[in-house]
Order: structure tokens, then C-alpha cells, then sequence
């Protein structure tokens, strides 16, 4: 526990308590209430996958679903939050067949480069299929208008996805 | 030392909050906005109250007096709202317009109004929609036009203890057409350095009703009174096309700035209201 | 489409090394670690442009009991970053020449009580005047008014006065770029742990290893073996991490000494593009004469780059910025003259394509205004110009008889239907609401380091044997080229598995550790594949030789054998395998294990460093690209709707990783083409954050479409030339291009944006 923090400046007042559900397991931790969630991920539970790109939003490298949403983790506190929320990350998503799926056909497509942009880009990729299996380019294009590669020009990344999406539709029913 | 956090669960417990906390208070929903502020500019005394899921805040719905919109509520729902894609179109096209997914899951319309800019994305639809903004504290309601609460650079008829509850907004009338358009640096995940709303009523092709409303083309989010009194009750002829971009155009105030030039910004709105207007006319 | 010649691992989309890794979020980067008793740095900054030290005060109210503060004084060796001209100190101590340079440092036990720290060191320093925004830089050039040089070249060949005496036809025009931010998506990043025998361990994120290890041997004064700098995965770089990380290292290394703990440094986003390195804006103006049947008679180039407070790598930007200034062209009397300004803004660097993207903004938009000039078609007028075999370029350097340029020429505009499309052009009609046009850029990349450089650094790379078990590898590779995204690290072992005929699953090539690994130079200048993966070649060839003689002794009476496909067969059709040949050769020790190589230039290279006469690069790779566009007429809004893009990079070792390359760099291209900007403001860059430096995203992306033509670099076993800056080089002007067809105007400086295209037509939009 990072004790220092306590109080410091843009972090408020004293401690909040919180218990959520991070990538399937409940989590209790005490954290200053403006702490934001990416650090909170990173520093105190370890999950160094979430990335940090800009800090404010621009880049959706820090991207993880609260309730199956995709939102910027650089950009929510501990305090937005709720108790019972469900985050995942990427190590959760990783241990899913849908992860593993997303994984492979980014790999397969030569869509990883220098990968730092890579675990934000699934998380959004995967926002998308579990709620459009069979998205069109323009869908797939619009699902990750909020996340920056500066390495691959998004070709691979969107071809990574679309076959992705073909395998998923193909996979046995049932998560 | 350091900022104080509350966390409000129910709307009367926020406006309780309001009342009683120690100032500067400040109000956190999505954050999308505040907190990139604060990355730069931290809070370091009063009181922030974060605002959790407050259902009264997250409402839309049709209510006898008009659309009502919750202050709560996330781009995304916007985006989603089959109610407000049939009744205030030009909302559903500017908040699917906002960022990219990630902050329409957590930005709110109300904070896209509370935080000032005269860029706001869902400003312009809101003023062609005729928008009161609903005003809450511990004593009581409060309705003011949009266009009025706006009252200067950054700057709002906010007044102590108050907090932005919802909208009112007046649905699409038959015969109604909404147009929104907004151009950015980029296609997507930018901020507006030109925006355009309108909505015309037309009979025919004799225009009943105007609203034009424009974003960063002025120190506030901006109604073209002028150019819509001026297009009212004119049929939708070339002279009328002509005219409506230049009417447009002398009213606007734009800026230089590091998005764009004035002259620009001034020519463009005028071309885009001109040319949405020319889509009605050819279409018909 | 990818036609390339496969031949074993060479030419086969091998999937990368460490892209799983990535994806699932576990591979380090350098923010993702952390060390027992790990404290954070942070950089006490100028707060003028200008100005002399007198003094550091410290808010006595702040709590200082755990915090390290360095100051100059501090430094054990030198205070001096000793890349090519030693002109920048690791901390300022008399003189602050931009707004923002370290002057001092502080570590503390969190990022934010660091912060902190830094804030309550206040420098006292009396202003001086200061040179900040490049317009002014410019407009005093042109006055002819004083400036300071931070560097000098000119390129002179033939007879100049002639050139234009023998003209018919004289064009001469201005070009113009901003500054550009590279970008990468991991800020910059170290973490110093000091060793117990008073040396320091570096890890973080880099391009060159051996750029940081003798700058901290120097900066800290310890003898080579006391430093050890160790790469974290990179998370992008493009140049930005050349330089700068020797910067970070040192200050991390500083603070960790001093304060006998770990010490980690990362930047935010803000941080890093207020205070690290940029691409340099330039100003470049063509003059050209000609013959009125599109001959080039004489061509002068006025080359200036504005460089910032100090050197650092500016000479050779500008030397790659002049060679490449009117390459491509045959000319026989040519004048170049190339400056770099010294300015009070932080040191402009490295960023892919280092020079040449400005040089080929200027020359392609100017080729197509000379085509114009003389009343012919741009592809026209290329074709006609181009060099032939056995023409000179301006250095003097000759041009093959068999080259890529003619070929990727041909085939782009072959592909695009370029003369077809060309002639059904809007030009700005009124009867249209968009705008249509096409136009091409023709470019290349001289491929290594500029003119003697490869010879005076003798890349060194090796291969190592290891025992192999447990699944470990049986071959290791060992060179400091770094795996920053470009796929170094798959395409180096694709071409190590070749050499040998073994599986790529038996080659490794861990992360690099200077006390691993020899110096095979620095992983810049479009230069690993060709010239490192020429040495590793080599190296691995040597490697087979020393098995198969082994083996042919050990197994086969001496009869010669030969490994392929991890088996070593005898004439008489005797076999062994690849790994139990290995582990019996590694049974005694005296055998040698590691097989070391050297690159040399193509034999004859000569090079006059003062006169810049002779052979710029051993090669070159050549792209054409042909850009259509779509301009709406309401807004001006340019839309690219699709480019052909075809290269020759020689041999394509990795087809997938290649377009991968050239899809980036063309997307990155394309930002600086149309909405990269970084402005000066108060001697700060005015863009220092992602809600105002815009970058593509997926929206912002063309079709594209990429062919490449094999011309193989003829000295060495891969025979690949460079490829990483290429693409990136030629987007701009075949944009401008395609824009000034579409509408009739041209726009002379980046980037292109639809305010810049109103100004230029603002008379005719007013008209309508």
C-alpha cells in the first residue's frame, strides 16, 4: 500500500474503501478517492497489462470495461466506481476464449508491433464483438476510433479483427 | 490538507451535498472533461461530490412538456436512445460524434454542458432543440433556455448550490428535418473546430420554422437568431440559398487559435448551413 | 500484393517473436517494473529560454528529509553528452540556452513527492534575448540578418553558373516544414540500479544501447565494465529514443549513486513532448533551370533545418537532408548548400526518415512545378529525368546500371492507371461538390549510416551456441540492435535460421545487454536488416562451417556433409542431427561457441567526409507512391482515399512485418502530411499533449495498396536494403500533390490542411 499518497494534492481527502470484481475475482482495497483506477490497476493490483499512453483520454491505450463498457482507465477514479462493478483488463480477458481468439488473430495478422497500443486495441476490439459478432468494416473501424497505433497504420489491426470476429462466430456457443 | 471527496448516491444527497459542503465545490460525473483539467490544475481544498449512478439523472424519456434528457446520461446512451434517434436526431449524430467509444461510455451530457466550452458537441443539437436547462437545489427548481445560460466565455448561469439536473427538449415537429456536422483535426476523436446544428420545419418547400446553432464559432455556443428570423417564412429557392450562408456568416465571431483560423470558421459555417439547406431544396 | 522471392526463411511471413507476449499484456516495458526500495526522479527545469544561472533556491517550507537532490556539482565525470559535437551538458550550470533544459534533479520515494521535489527547486537565472519560433528564424535567413550555425555542408558538383547559363527556363519556390513529434506511445523511460561494486545497471527504453554505455562511462567515470545497460521492450521509438535516452540514463544513474537506490524515470505525455527531441522544421528553396524539353541544366538548393540549443545529431540530419535533396534527378551542375540553425529551443533529432522527409517535401513538390513549367505530365517529366545506369548523382556516387528506381516508377504508375486518371481531373470545377486528384511522389532512402559511417563503426554482430534442453534455444544471437516494434528481433533470427538451415524455433535473440553483446552499431538509419543482418549472415555461415567440419569428423570418417533443414547429411546419406551434432560440439569446452562477424562497405567505397564527394550510402531503396484525393468543396475537408505504394527494399525478408512497415510509415507520413503541427509558443511547443498534437487515427486511413520489386543489395548473403524510414518519406508531396491536381492550387508548406487550402483560393471560394 502506497501510504504516501494519503492526502496528497489532486488525490483528496483521506481513504475510501471499494470491492469490485477485477477480471472475475472480488477485490477489496482502501485507496485515496481521486486515485485513479489505471493506477490502482497497475500499482496495487499488479496488473501492469493496462498501459498508460497520455493520461487524459486521447489514446485508449489504457482502456479495460467496467461493466462490460470500455472506458479509459486514465480518465476514472476510485470514486466513480462503484462497489460490485466488474472491471476486466487484459490479463482477464487473456485467460477467456474470446481473449485467446483476439490474441491469435492479432498475431496471426501481423498486427502487433511495438505493442504498447495492443492491450487497449483488444479490450475495444472486444467491446465490440460481445455485442456485434459480425461487425462491418465501418463498425470496426468506429469501435476503435478512440484508440492511437502510431506503429501499424490500422490495416492489420482491422483485418485482425474481422477475422476474429469470423472465428468467434464460428467457435462452439457458450462462454 | 487535500481536496474533500463525497460520493452521492441519491439526487438529495447531492443537492444536500451542495448546500453544505465546504467550498470551492465542484461536481464530478464522467470526468472525461475535469479530470483531464485536474491533471494539470489538481483541486487542493472544499469539496468534491462525485456523482454515482443517480437513476433520476440517467432518465430520457417523452414527458407531456418535451423530451426529457437526465444530466446523467452518457453519450452512449444518447447514442443508443431509439427515442431520441426519432425525436432529436441531430443529439444521436453529435454524441456518437464525441471521443471515441471509451469516453462516450463515461462522458455526460451535463457535464459536456457544465464544463463551458464553446466547442461542447452536444451543444448546437440542444439549441436547435430549443433546450431548457433544469436547475436543482435544496430550494427548489429552476428552468433557464440554454441560450441564455450561456453567458460568456467559460462562463454559466450556474448559481451556488445549484446542479444541472436535466433537459428539456422540444421533440422534432412533423415536417422537421435535423442536420448536425462537425469538423475536427481529424475524421474522428476531435474537438470541434467548426460545428454546425439545425433544424428546419418546412411546408413544402416554404420554411415555418428555423434554428441554427453553431459551435466554436464564438465565445459561447451560439444561436444565429438573426439568419433563422430571416429564413423563416421564405421559400426554399436559390436566392434563399444564396443568402442563408452569408446571413450565417454575419453573425459568428471565430477565433485564430490552435485548431484553426477565423476566416475559415467563418466561411465554413456559412457553406455548411447553406449547404444543408440546398440538400432540402434539391431534395424535394 | 507482395511478389517477393522466397528462399528458405527469407521471404516467409514468419509470425513475430513477441507479439504474444504483447497481446496478452506480459511483455515489461520499462513503467511495468519495479525494484526493491525503488524511488522516482524527476527533472528541476529553466523556466526562461534564455539566461545564466545565478543560483538554485529551495522553498525552505518543503519537507526535504527524503528527498536526493543533484546538481552539476554533483556530476563525477563530465558534464558533457559526447555524441558528435560536444556541446550539451547532462545539466546545465552557467548558461540555460532553452526553456526547459535540466538543470538540476531530485528523487524521492513516489512519482508525486518527486514532482513535487522538482517544483520546490526554484532556479534564479537573469533572461537573456532568445531565438524561439521558426518563422523568425526564417525571415531573418532571408533578410540576410545573424545567425548562429550549428552546422555547415554543402554538395557542389559540376559548374553551377553554366547550369544556369545554358537554362531556358528558370523555377525557383520556397518549401516549408514544422516541427513533428514522433510520438511513440511509451513515453521515455529508465531505471538506474546502482551495483555493489559502484557501478550502475540501466534498463529502460532505447534504440541504441552503445549510445547510452559510453556516455555513462564518461558522465559517471567509471571504466566500461562498471556500466551495464540492459533494453526493456520498447513500446515505439522512431528516432525518438536514439539520442534522448542517454539523457534520462544519465539523470537516473546520477540520482541512483547519489542516493544508493534504484531510481526510476518515465515521463508523462506532456513531459515528453515538451522536452524531448523533434523533427527539425525546415526551409528549402529549389532553383531550377531547365531546357524547354524538360532538361535539367543547373539546380541550386538552399537547404536550411532549425536545429534547437545544441548539435546533438543535426549535422547528420542535415547531411542526409542534402544528399537527398535533389536525388533521384540526373543534373550535371549542382549547388547545395545546407545550414542548421541554432535556436533557443530544445534540440531537434532524430525521426524517421531524419532528413529526408524534408528534402522530399521540397523536391517532389518542385518536380512536378518544373514538370508544369515546361508543359508536361509529372510522370512524364520523372520518367525522362531519372538517373540511367552509370549517371552520377550529386555527390558523385554512380548509379547502377540495374537499379529499382525506373522499375518502381513504372510499375506505380502502371498500377494506379496514374496517366488515365490524371487527365480526368476536376481542377477546382464549380460544377462538383468534390474534388478529385491524383498525384506521385518518386523517392528513395540511402540505406545505412551516411557516407564512411559504417566503416568507421564495423558493425559487429555474433551467434552463439547454447546448449538447448528444456526447449531453450540452440543458437543465440548477439547484437545491440534493438526490437523496437520494426520486427528486428523475428527478422534477425529469420535470416540466422537461413544462414544455418535450421529451424527458426532454435534461434533466440534475447533483448540486448551491453554485457552480452558487441556493438553492431546503433539501431537507426534504416540500417539493421541490411547491414546487421549482413554481419549475422556472415557470422551464421561461419557457425555452419565449424558443424559441418565437426560433424564430417566426428560422424562421417571426414566425409563432407552439409547441414540443411537441422540435418546435417553426408554425400553417402549419412544424417545427424542438428541438436545432438551441437550438444557433442559443446561437450568440449575449447570449442569455439561464438562466431563473431564485421560489416564492411561494397569493396571500392570511397567517401571525401569534408567535400561530401563520393559514395553517400552502399545502396538505396526506391518507392514511388501515387495518392488519389477527394476534396469537399463545402469544407475544403481532404480526404485520401487511396494510395499505391511500390518499393523496392531488395530482398523482403519478412513479407507480412514489411508491409507492416510501410503501412505505419505511410499512416505516419500521412499525419505530417495533413495535421501534424507543433507550434512555438513562449519558447515551448504549443501542441504538448494528444488533445492538440493530432495523430491519424483508424478513420483518417486511405486505401492502400503495396507492391514490392526485388533488387537485392548485391554485397551481402540476404541481400536486403533498408526499409523503416522509406515509406514515411515520400506521402507528403504525392499528397500535395494529388491536392494542387484537385484544385488547382499548390500549397508550399505542411502541414496540408483545409484553412491553408481556403487561404490559397479564398479570392476564387468568394467569387462563387
Amino acid at each position: 500500500m502506497n501510504t504516501e499518497s494519503a492526502g496528497e494534492k489532486g488525490l483528496g481527502h483521506g481513504w475510501i474503501r471499494r470491492t469490485w470484481v477485477v477480471n472475475g475475482e472480488e477485490v477489496s482495497l482502501s485507496v485515496p478517492p481521486l486515485r485513479r483506477v489505471l493506477d490502482i490497476l497497475r500499482e496495487e493490483l499488479g496488473l501492469t497489462g493496462t498501459k498508460e499512453g497520455c493520461g487524459e483520454g486521447e489514446c485508449g491505450t489504457c482502456t479495460i470495461l467496467v461493466d462490460d463498457r470500455p472506458v479509459c482507465s486514465c480518465l476514472l477514479v476510485a470514486a466513480q466506481v462503484p462497489d460490485g462493478s466488474r472491471i476486466l483488463t487484459i490479463e482477464g480477458l487473456s485467460a477467456m476464449e474470446e481473449g485467446r481468439i483476439l490474441e491469435a488473430a492479432y498475431v496471426e495478422a501481423g498486427a502487433v508491433q511495438c505493442g504498447f497500443c495492443i492491450p487497449g486495441m483488444l479490450m475495444a476490439s472486444y467491446a465490440l464483438l460481445r455485442r456485434n459478432g459480425k461487425p462491418t468494416d465501418a463498425e470496426i473501424r468506429e469501435a476503435i476510433a478512440g484508440n492511437i497505433c502510431r506503429c501499424t497504420g490500422y490495416v492489420k489491426i482491422v483485418e485482425a479483427i474481422r477475422l476474429a470476429a469470423e472465428r468467434i462466430g464460428r467457435a462452439p456457443a457458450g462462454k | 490538507m487535500g481536496v474533500r471527496v463525497e460520493i452521492a448516491d441519491t439526487l438529495q444527497q447531492a443537492l444536500r451535498l451542495l448546500a453544505e459542503s465546504e467550498p470551492p465545490v465542484r461536481l464530478l460525473a464522467g470526468g472525461t472533461d475535469l479530470l483531464v483539467q485536474w491533471r494539470r490544475d489538481p483541486p487542493d481544498s472544499g469539496t468534491v461530490i462525485v456523482l454515482g449512478h443517480i437513476p433520476e439523472l440517467q432518465v430520457i424519456e417523452a414527458r407531456p412538456e418535451g423530451i426529457y434528457i437526465g444530466s446523467g446520461a452518457t453519450h452512449a446512451a444518447l447514442r443508443d436512445s431509439a427515442l431520441l434517434k426519432a425525436k432529436v436526431p441531430a443529439i444521436v449524430t453529435a454524441a456518437s460524434g464525441v471521443g471515441g467509444r471509451q469516453i462516450q461510455s463515461t462522458g455526460t451530457i451535463g457535464g459536456n454542458i457544465a464544463n463551458a466550452s464553446p466547442a461542447a458537441d452536444l451543444a448546437p443539437p440542444l439549441l436547435i432543440a430549443d433546450a431548457q436547462v433544469v436547475l436543482q437545489s435544496v430550494r427548489g427548481e429552476r428552468k433557464v433556455p440554454l441560450d441564455t445560460f450561456y453567458r460568456g466565455y467559460r462562463e454559466i448561469d450556474l448559481r451556488e448550490g445549484e446542479m444541472i439536473v436535466g433537459f428539456l427538449v422540444r421533440p422534432l415537429e412533423p415536417g422537421g428535418v435535423e442536420f448536425f456536422r462537425k469538423l475536427g483535426m481529424r475524421s474522428a476523436h476531435a474537438i470541434a473546430k467548426v460545428s454546425v446544428a439545425m433544424r428546419l420545419v418546412l411546408e413544402g418547400r416554404k420554411v415555418c420554422r428555423a434554428r441554427i446553432a453553431l459551435g466554436s464559432l464564438a465565445e459561447v455556443p451560439l444561436r444565429a437568431e438573426e439568419a433563422e428570423k430571416w429564413l423563416e417564412g421564405r421559400e426554399l429557392s436559390r436566392e434563399t440559398i444564396q443568402e442563408i450562408g452569408e446571413r450565417v456568416r454575419a453573425v459568428v465571431r471565430p477565433i485564430d487559435d490552435i485548431r484553426s483560423t477565423a476566416r475559415y470558421r467563418r466561411w465554413v459555417a456559412g457553406n455548411l448551413v447553406r449547404g444543408f439547406v440546398e440538400s432540402l431544396a434539391a431534395g424535394d | 500484393m507482395v511478389t517477393v522471392t522466397r528462399r528458405g526463411y527469407i521471404g516467409l511471413p514468419v509470425e513475430r517473436t513477441d507479439a504474444i507476449e504483447k497481446a496478452q499484456g506480459k511483455a515489461q516495458y520499462v513503467d511495468d517494473l519495479r525494484r526493491p526500495d525503488m524511488w522516482y526522479g524527476a527533472v528541476v527545469r529553466s523556466p526562461v529560454s534564455h539566461g545564466f544561472i545565478e543560483g538554485l533556491d529551495r522553498d525552505p517550507d518543503f519537507d526535504w528529509s527524503r528527498v536526493v537532490l543533484v546538481t552539476p556539482e554533483d556530476i563525477p565525470g563530465r558534464n558533457v553528452v559526447e555524441s558528435l559535437v560536444h556541446d550539451m551538458p547532462f545539466l546545465a550550470s552557467q548558461e540555460v540556452r532553452y526553456r526547459g533544459e535540466p538543470v538540476a534533479l531530485v528523487a524521492a520515494p513516489t512519482r508525486e513527492a518527486a514532482r513535487a521535489a522538482a517544483a520546490a527547486v526554484k532556479p534564479r537565472i537573469r533572461a537573456a534575448p532568445s531565438l524561439t519560433v521558426p518563422d523568425d528564424v526564417v525571415r531573418i535567413y532571408k533578410e540576410g540578418g545573424e545567425l548562429e550555425y550549428l552546422w555547415r555542408q554543402d554538395i557542389r558538383k559540376g559548374d553551377i553558373e553554366r547550369g544556369f547559363r545554358e537554362a531556358e527556363i528558370v523555377v525557383e519556390r520556397e518549401y516549408r516544414t514544422g516541427y513533428a513529434e514522433q510520438l511513440y506511445l511509451e513515453p521515455q523511460g529508465m531505471i538506474a540500479v546502482p551495483q555493489e561494486d559502484g557501478g550502475v545497471l540501466i534498463e529502460g527504453s532505447m534504440q541504441c544501447p552503445y549510445y547510452v554505455h559510453p556516455e555513462l562511462c564518461a558522465l559517471l567515470n567509471l571504466p566500461p565494465e562498471k556500466v551495464r545497460v540492459r533494453q526493456t521492450v520498447v513500446g515505439g521509438a522512431f528516432g525518438g529514443k536514439e539520442d534522448f535516452p542517454s539523457l534520462i540514463a544519465g539523470y537516473c544513474a546520477l540520482l541512483a549513486l547519489k542516493s544508493g537506490r534504484a531510481v526510476k524515470m518515465v515521463f508523462d505525455r506532456e513531459e515528453d513532448i515538451l522536452f524531448t527531441t523533434k523533427r527539425h522544421p525546415s526551409w528549402v528553396r529549389h532553383r531550377t533551370g531547365l531546357t524547354r524539353d524538360g532538361r535539367i541544366t543547373g539546380w541550386q538548393v538552399d537547404f536550411l533545418l532549425i536545429g534547437g540549443a545544441y548539435a546533438t545529431l543535426s549535422p547528420v540530419v542535415l547531411a542526409r537532408g542534402i544528399i537527398h535533396a535533389t536525388i533521384g534527378y540526373r543534373c550535371d551542375n549542382v549547388l547545395i548548400e545546407g545550414r542548421v540553425v541554432r535556436t533557443h529551443m530544445p534540440p531537434s533529432g532524430a525521426f524517421r526518415g531524419f532528413g529526408a522527409p524534408q528534402a522530399f517535401w521540397a523536391l517532389e513538390s518542385h518536380v512536378d512545378e518544373l514538370a508544369e513549367a515546361c508543359g508536361m505530365r509529372p510522370d512524364e517529366f520523372r520518367l525522362r529525368n531519372a538517373y540511367r545506369g552509370g549517371d552520377t548523382m550529386a555527390t558523385g556516387q554512380k548509379v547502377p546500371e540495374e537499379y529499382g528506381g525506373p522499375a518502381v516508377l513504372r510499375k506505380a504508375l502502371e498500377q494506379s492507371r496514374f496517366e488515365a486518371r490524371f487527365a480526368h481531373c476536376s481542377r477546382g470545377s464549380t460544377l462538383t461538390d468534390r474534388w478529385y486528384g491524383i498525384g506521385l511522389a518518386y523517392f528513395c532512402h540511402g540505406a545505412g549510416f551516411t557516407g564512411d559511417g559504417e566503416a568507421r563503426i564495423k558493425a559487429r554482430a555474433a551467434v552463439e551456441l547454447a546448449g538447448g534442453g528444456e526447449g531453450g534455444p540452440l543458437v543465440v544471437i548477439r547484437a545491440s540492435s534493438t526490437e523496437m516494434g520494426q520486427g528486428a528481433q523475428t527478422v534477425l533470427r529469420q535470416i540466422v535460421a537461413e544462414a544455418l538451415g535450421v529451424p527458426i524455433e532454435s534461434v533466440s535473440y534475447p533483448l540486448p545487454d551491453t554485457a552480452l553483446v558487441p556493438d553492431s552499431g546503433p539501431t537507426v538509419a534504416s540500417r539493421t536488416t541490411m547491414v546487421v543482418g549482413a554481419v549475422l549472415y556472415d557470422a551464421a555461415v561461419a557457425m555452419k562451417k565449424a558443424l559441418e567440419g565437426f560433424v564430417s569428423q566426428q560422424f562421417f570418417d571426414g566425409a563432407d556433409c552439409v547441414l540443411e533443414e537441422a540435418v546435417f547429411r553426408s554425400g553417402s546419406g549419412q544424417a545427424v542431427d542438428f541438436e545432438r551434432a551441437v550438444q557433442d560440439y559443446l561437450r568440449t569446452a575449447e570449442r569455439q561457441q561464438r562466431f563473431e562477424a564485421v560489416f564492411s562497405l561494397p569493396p571500392g567505397s570511397q567517401w571525401d567526409q569534408e567535400n561530401f564527394r563520393g559514395d553517400a550510402y552502399p545502396d538505396y531503396s526506391w518507392a514511388c507512391y501515387v495518392a488519389e484525393v477527394e476534396v469537399e468543396r463545402a469544407t475544403l475537408a481532404i480526404r485520401p482515399i487511396r494510395v499505391t505504394a511500390v518499393l523496392d527494399i531488395g530482398r523482403v525478408v519478412n513479407p507480412v512485418l514489411a508491409e507492416g512497415q510501410v503501412e505505419g510509415g505511410l499512416v505516419q507520413g500521412l499525419g505530417y502530411a495533413m495535421m501534424e503541427k507543433v507550434g512555438v509558443r513562449d519558447g515551448l511547443f504549443e501542441a504538448d499533449r494528444l488533445q492538440t498534437y493530432i495523430v491519424p487515427g483508424v478513420l483518417d486511413i486511405p486505401e492502400i495498396r503495396i507492391t514490392f520489386l526485388e533488387f537485392p543489395y548485391r554485397y551481402s548473403g540476404p541481400g536486403a536494403k533498408g526499409l523503416g524510414e522509406l515509406p514515411l518519406n515520400g506521402v507528403a508531396p504525392a499528397i500535395g500533390n494529388a491536392l494542387k491536381h484537385a484544385v488547382g492550387r499548390r500549397i508550399h508548406d505542411l502541414p496540408l490542411t483545409p484553412e491553408k487550402l481556403f487561404r490559397a483560393i479564398e479570392e476564387r471560394l468568394v467569387e462563387q
